[in-house]
């Protein structure tokens, strides 16, 4: 950076036939590297890289006194577009072929993977169970959430406290959280089954990692436990944005305390709501971690803990985890495009609807 | 405040009683609410805990009482036998090169967008938005291909990339999000008195930047400590703290206090952090569940 500015301070000002053949260059360097990348030829790679490091360092120190923003901006670029928006375009076309992961993709064949999706019985069951997991945080979230944020926001002695324990699952990791849940939930070592046998209940005693009926319900119940922090902290933001002021007058004006809440609080809070909302919503459709921790990458029992991310890492790693054995990888990338392309649509739609009916201040 | 037994202005001693008896209670059953709230969000991590100092006999024995003997043995055995140290460097390695590397990325990247107008700054913040949107089950498959012609499989570069790649589009919109409410002359001021493009960025606004420097540091470095999938997929031969606790259960199948122990450990760091800096992590990291 400061040697970038110290080469271009000593430059003329307008060097255009330089800058634009140092740019050209920095740009074929880039795009031949990212073309070797895909033709998996290392040397190629790194001579394309060099090329672009070279040449692109003297275009900006010919641009840097004109054009001082693309300094600032050039390396970021660079390497989110080679390490996140290049295999992002690679694994779209991935979809379009018949691959079993092994080696270069030469069977293509064009849209078939998605056409595969669209009614197949297994997708179609994970997805279900997405938007049963989305319906289920949702109203725990706003039917215990929101509650809290309330409490929370009555600034009671201690409040700091409870926020501070109350946001602490959030930083739990995927590994800790799936072992927290093994000892309270397991049938050989666990915490719930003896607690129900020493309350006097040993018939409800089950076997809670595999029951058809309700292991799905305790990922409910396990996901609204991680996620709900961020929530609460929304929706707290969200109740000391709203100017005294407003709620004072309602109050004096003889406004009952439920009252005060739906036409005054709530309507208020719509903003923190949307958020909230949207951000559960994306959250929910891209769940992994504790379906994964809690029925496995097989969704058991019978795929009732299935859902869209599993049955995409189940056609890339299988069910042992193991990489490069014959999976459909084209038809996981392609399940993985289609639910991308899903969630952009389903996102955009509703935060807009939500948007409307917010209350300006 | 909305819970709050409404004080509506009463006459007489009698009804004031009963209100300020009323908001006292109202009082209780907030707290009685919170504190039930706050044993379900805590006793699972305090029974991990409890659990990793207990004895094998005791995990049968006694499952929900404290242990009968505390055995700190098995964290010295965890510490010694199951490679703790090296999968603690690791993470340290890891986590301690990408959370800078992001920083100084997207620093300069939102200065540039926020601070010069030109006509591509918008495009150029909505590509670096369209990355919120990738999922990672989708790019992990072309990022291995990648990593292996680039010889960076099974390497702390190759997972650091990976993660300061994933980490950016969300740096980015949150530090340009943080410079857009500062003004901008402060920097053009700095610029007229005669200043560098650089200088005004190092000296006058970096400073102003630090408290989305600390959001950006803190959300990718949880992220990044307690990441598992990438490391595990990426660079499986160079186990992170994550990748080796979660291993732990092939070596002690059923020894679940070695098991919990290494579970507290590689925990304990985020832990401890947490609770001296809890503000700026929860700001921090409240800001990341917009992140989704």
């Amino acid at each position: 950076m400061a040697t970038i500015a110290q080469i271009g301070r000593g430059l003329p000002a307008r060097r255009p036939l330089g800058a634009a053949a140092a740019g050209g260059l920095a740009l074929a360097g880039f795009l031949a590297a990212l073309l070797a990348i895909n033709q998996t030829s290392s040397a190629g790679t790194f001579a394309g890289l060099a090329v672009f490091a070279a040449s692109g360092v003297a275009f900006l120190a010919l641009t840097y006194q004109r054009r001082p923003y693309l300094t600032f901006v050039a390396p970021a670029l660079a390497f989110y577009t080679l390490f996140l928006m290049f295999p992002a375009v690679e694994a779209f076309r991935f979809s379009l072929f018949n691959w079993s992961g092994l080696g270069e993709p030469t069977d293509y064949i064009g849209f078939a993977n998605y056409r595969q999706i669209v009614g197949n019985r297994e997708f179609l069951n994970a997805l279900w169970n997405n938007v049963q997991l989305f319906l289920a945080v949702f109203v725990i979230q706003n039917l215990v959430g929101l509650p809290l944020a309330l409490a929370l926001d009555a600034k009671l002695r201690f409040h700091q406290f409870y926020r501070a324990a109350l946001f602490m699952p959030v930083i739990i990791s995927l590994v800790a959280t799936g072992y927290i849940w093994q000892i309270v939930l397991g049938p050989n070592i666990g915490i719930l089954n003896p607690l129900l046998a020493q309350l006097g209940h040993p018939d409800w005693q089950r076997d809670w990692l595999a029951d058809r009926f309700l292991t799905f319900k305790l990922v409910w119940l396990v996901q609204a436990w991680q996620h709900m922090g961020g929530p609460i902290v929304i929706y707290l933001a969200g109740l000391q944005a709203i100017p005294t002021d407003l709620r004072d007058a309602a109050r004096v004006d003889g406004a009952s305390p439920w009252q005060l809440f739906r036409s005054v609080t709530f309507p208020l809070l719509a903003p923190a709501f949307t958020i909230v909302t949207a951000t559960t919503f994306i959250a929910m459709f891209r769940a992994f971690d504790i379906p994964f921790v809690l029925g496995g990458p097989g969704g058991t029992p019978d795929g009732t803990t299935d859902v869209l991310s599993l049955v995409i890492y189940r056609e890339v790693f299988g069910l042992g985890g193991v990489i490069g054995s014959v999976y459909r990888q084209g038809y996981a990338v392609a399940a993985g495009v289609t639910m991308f392309v899903a969630l952009l649509l389903a996102v955009i739609v509703p935060v807009a609807v939500l948007r409307r009916r917010e209350v300006g201040l | 405040m909305s819970l709050r037994v409404a004080t509506r202005p009463v006459a007489g001693g009698a009804s004031a009683r009963t209100a300020r008896l009323g908001r006292v209670a109202v009082r209780g059953l907030l707290h009685l609410f919170l504190i039930l709230s706050v044993a379900v969000a805590l006793l699972p991590v305090l029974l991990t805990v409890q659990a990793s100092f207990k004895s094998l006999y005791d995990f049968y024995d006694q499952p929900l009482g404290f242990p009968t003997v505390w055995e700190w043995r098995n964290y010295v055995r965890v510490w010694e036998e199951a490679r703790i140290p090296e999968y603690a460097r690791n993470s340290v390695i890891v986590t301690g090169v990408s959370v800078p590397v992001i920083l100084a990325l997207s620093c300069l990247a939102a200065y540039g967008l926020t601070r010069y107008r030109f006509a591509a700054a918008r495009y150029i913040y909505l590509y670096f938005l369209a990355g919120l949107l990738v999922p990672v089950q989708l790019t992990v498959l072309p990022t291995l291909f990648q990593l292996k012609t680039l010889g960076l499989v099974n390497s702390h570069a190759g997972l650091i990339v990976s993660y300061v790649a994933l980490g950016l589009p969300f740096s980015v919109f949150l530090m340009a999000g943080f410079l857009r409410t500062l003004p901008r002359e402060i920097a053009e001021a700095a610029h007229l008195d005669g200043a560098g493009e650089f200088r005004a960025f190092w000296d006058v606004m970096l400073p102003l930047n630090l408290p989305a420097m600390a959001t950006v540091a803190i959300l990718n470095g949880v992220g990044i400590w307690n990441e598992f999938f990438l490391a595990l997929i990426l660079a499986p031969d160079v186990p992170t703290l994550q990748v080796g606790v979660n291993n732990l259960r092939g070596y002690y199948s059923t020894e679940w206090g070695l098991i919990f122990a290494g579970v507290t450990l590689a925990a304990l760091p985020v832990l401890v952090a947490y609770w001296l800096l809890t503000k700026q992590f929860i700001r921090g990291l409240a800001a990341g569940a917009l992140k989704g």
